[in-house]
């Protein structure tokens, strides 16, 4: 009897796992395998120990001695993929903003809650090239409105140092209306409003309490929104490089998901792909413990 | 004061449950995969129904095409069915590659310019000894039965080839007062001509009508990143530097035409460019045929050859139907490859756009052309300068570094030199490693 209970719930989930199973688990530790292989899709993988990360994170002297990377393109996509992240912060912060507008009790909360979270369920791909047109140099929108007040805007996705910034701003856009501005909402509807009435009768003012009440008491709220966004952050930037500059000009919006992409299915390496993506996996990994490490604490 | 340990609810699931519920799953996955997975060919039957599958692009009217073919193939054949699996362009060596991958390789395919990436891994079959046999290509240009040579193998046939081109507004050389380009011009009068054709109508700096869009072809200087066997790289050759100078030129010093920046932003498609007459030359293809007799239906237009700059050049490339190594059924792929090779499937793919490697079909192609452009001659002069890219493995990597480092110089964040001496190194140093590993 108490074995039939053990098996009940397990048979329940078996669906659920048999799914789990095919689609994430095996193929991740495919990947953890195959980070060990070259392997061109075309013939049977052929183990190369610890080749793969040599080439992806070693270096060599040349004749006058100077260093080179080995793979100077991972670390200049490395380079963008933080640099994009950068709008963390800045997205966050104008989830925050937002969420703290639509909490009050506004005519239209409703409608504007739906507007921000809009960029959410529409089609990304359709965004993107929206934003393509937006930021189209002859007639786009965006130098349009810089030409009224008499500045020459950029080439936005076509310049070195624009195209970056052209991307943060997308990023920012879509994801400031997002999960982030609907968790902060929930956040902010959980904090006890005589917290609030206490500090007002204490003399606080606006600025008082969100400082004191509002931002410490949605420390738990930051941390996790903080935590997803750097995990997305690491793994994000393929769509709008593939669709927006193909990861051009000179790889400046390359990210290091378009690199694995390109490694796999343009280049055929697919082993190298597979030590990228645990490099990768680490680096996410090693972010989240310290920030679990030192954010935990400011949560508490 | 440590935390007292729990007693366990007896809701509470014990996790090891899950655990060995996993490693059953995946257990039985991967038997299963044993069990259900490719198996050994049956025993060869000559009466037994025989199925071929074939990868194309997507394109609805060469898809007919495809399908009259196979029509006339399975008539004949009774025995063999064929399905065709189009797939979407932009993905289509990717959905190919996984199929290779997976194990279920289609027994014919569409090729361009993936070729050499997977041919240099070993994805056609040799059909050299049944060419010789089955298809008179003593009228074949040679160097297009030669692109497919890899390894001494003969993989197939081209059935068409694509050929770059210099197209014209007719009616702005008219009002220019200049004479149409020659197909055997140089340099110096495609400059010329581009001076005279590039108009900036206020004065302003910004260019209403540029006299070329788009750049001098990399065959016209004789340059090329990489070897022709794949074994080198050859960035820093004189002609390399001519191709990046003369291009820069071109967009910096004589604003005859807008960067390749300016191009690849534009958010204008080429077609709707020349159109308008924003542009009087603009390069082209073949394949853009189709778009500039439809899109550009009112504009009087022609083309014409690259200007000779160091030598004649025109940049080539060709689409052929290829058997997979992998195939079960190679005589009957061979059947139905043969019907690719022939006069009126080269003539009927080759209509709205593409030369084809038939000499006598191709000058039954120009011979009925009632369409634009006129001067569809050229392309068959062409034939006798034809510039492909090096049918090399891993080039889709290789090329990658130069194209980054062309980036750089069309930006003028590097000179021609700087970024080509990045370029020529990474490329090495990639060769060095593929090589290495005898890749």
């Amino acid at each position: 009897m108490r074995h039939h209970h053990r098996l009940t719930p397990l048979l329940y989930l078996l669906p659920n796992l048999t799914g789990f199973a095919i689609f994430v688990l095996i193929p991740v530790a495919a990947a953890l395998v195959l980070s060990f292989f070259r392997w061109d899709l075309f013939h049977p993988p052929k183990f190369v120990g610890l080749d793969n990360f040599i080439d992806l994170l070693g270096w060599r002297r040349d004749a006058e001695g100077v260093i080179h990377l080995n793979d100077a393109g991972f670390w200049k996509y490395l380079y963008n993929t933080l640099y994009l992240m950068l709008a963390i912060p800045i997205t966050m912060f104008c989830s925050l903003v937002l969420a703290v507008l639509l909490n009050q009790k506004l005519p239209g909360r409703m409608f504007f809650r739906s507007v921000f979270f809009l960029p959410n369920i529409c089609a990304g791909v359709g965004l993107l090239l929206l934003w393509k047109f937006l930021y189209n140099n002859d007639f786009g929108l965006i130098n349009h409105m810089l030409a009224w007040v008499g500045i020459t805007g950029p080439d936005w996705l076509n310049s070195y140092n624009w195209s970056k910034p052209a991307l943060m701003i997308i990023m920012i856009w879509g994801s400031m209306g997002g999960t982030g501005m609907i968790l902060y909402l929930a956040g902010l509807q959980g904090i006890p409003p005589e917290l609030y009435e206490a500090a007002e009768i204490d003399g606080a003012n606006v600025l008082h309490r969100f400082r004191h009440i509002t931002i410490p008491m949605l420390a738990p709220t930051t941390f996790f929104i903080f935590i997803t966004a750097v995990i997305g952050g690491f793994q994000g930037g393929f769509d709008m490089a593939y669709i927006l500059t193909k990861g051009g000009p000179d790889g400046a919006t390359t990210t290091l998901s378009y690199y694995i992409y390109n490694h796999a299915f343009e280049y055929f390496n697919m082993g190298y792909a597979a030590a990228l993506s645990l490099v990768l996996f680490a680096l996410v990994l090693f972010v989240t413990m310290l920030s679990w490490r030192f954010g935990r604490g400011a949560t508490e | 004061m440590a935390a007292k340990k729990q007693p366990r609810s007896s809701q509470e699931e014990d996790p090891r449950g899950l655990g060995w519920l996993l490693g059953v799953i995946i257990a039985a996955l991967i038997g299963g995969w044993f069990v259900v997975g490719p198996g050994a060919d049956p025993p060869a039957d000559p009466q037994r129904p025989i199925k071929l599958v074939m990868a194309v692009p997507a394109d609805q009217a060469d898809l007919v095409i495809y399908k009259q073919v196979i029509a006339r193939y399975e008539a004949e054949h009774p025995h063999v069915a064929v399905e065709i699996r189009a797939i979407p362009g932009n993905n289509y060596y990717q959905k190919l590659l996984v199929m290779l991958a997976s194990g279920l390789p289609p027994d014919l395919m569409w090729m361009g310019e993936g070729f050499a990436e997977f041919a240099s891994r070993g994805a056609f079959m040799d059909v050299g000894d049944r060419l010789d046999q089955d298809v008179d290509t003593s009228d074949f240009l040679p160097q297009a039965l030669q692109w497919y040579r890899i390894d001494g193998q003969q993989l197939g046939a081209p059935y068409l080839i694509d050929v770059q081109f210099i197209v014209y507004n007719k009616k702005l050389f008219d009002e220019a007062g200049l004479a149409y380009p020659r197909d055997d011009w140089d340099y110096d009068e495609f400059l010329a001509d581009a001076k005279k054709l590039t108009v900036d109508r206020g004065g302003d700096g910004r260019i209403e009508q540029y006299g070329y869009y788009g750049q001098l072809d990399m065959s016209v200087f004789g340059a090329q990143p990489i070897s022709e066997d794949g074994t080198h790289a050859t960035c820093q050759t004189p002609a390399m530097m001519d191709f990046l100078n003369t291009n820069r030129s071109l967009f910096n010093t004589f604003h005859v035409s807008p960067s390749p920046q300016q191009i690849t932003g534009s958010g204008s498609d080429v077609y709707t460019i020349f159109r308008q007459g924003k542009a009087a030359m603009m390069i082209a293809y073949t394949w853009d045929l189709p778009y500039l007799r439809e899109q550009c239906a009112d504009v009087d237009w022609d083309i014409t050859l690259n200007p000779k700059v160091n030598q004649r050049g025109q940049w080539a490339s060709s689409a052929a139907i290829l058997i997979s190594s992998k195939t079960r059924h190679p005589a009957e792929a061979w059947e139905l490859n043969k019907l690719f090779l022939g006069a009126d499937f080269q003539l009927r793919m080759c209509e709205d756009g593409g030369l084809p490697p038939n000499l006598s079909v191709a000058r039954q192609l120009v011979a009925q052309n009632r369409h634009k452009p006129a001067n569809l001659q050229a392309l068959i002069v062409a034939r006798e300068f034809l510039y492909p890219k090096p049918r090399i493995a891993n080039s889709a990597e290789l090329y990658s570094q130069f194209y980054n480092a062309c980036d750089t110089v069309w930006m003028g964040t590097a000179t021609p030199a700087g970024a080509m001496d990045r370029a020529q190194r990474q490329i090495t140093w990639l060769i060095n490693r593929h090589q290495e590993r005898g890749e």
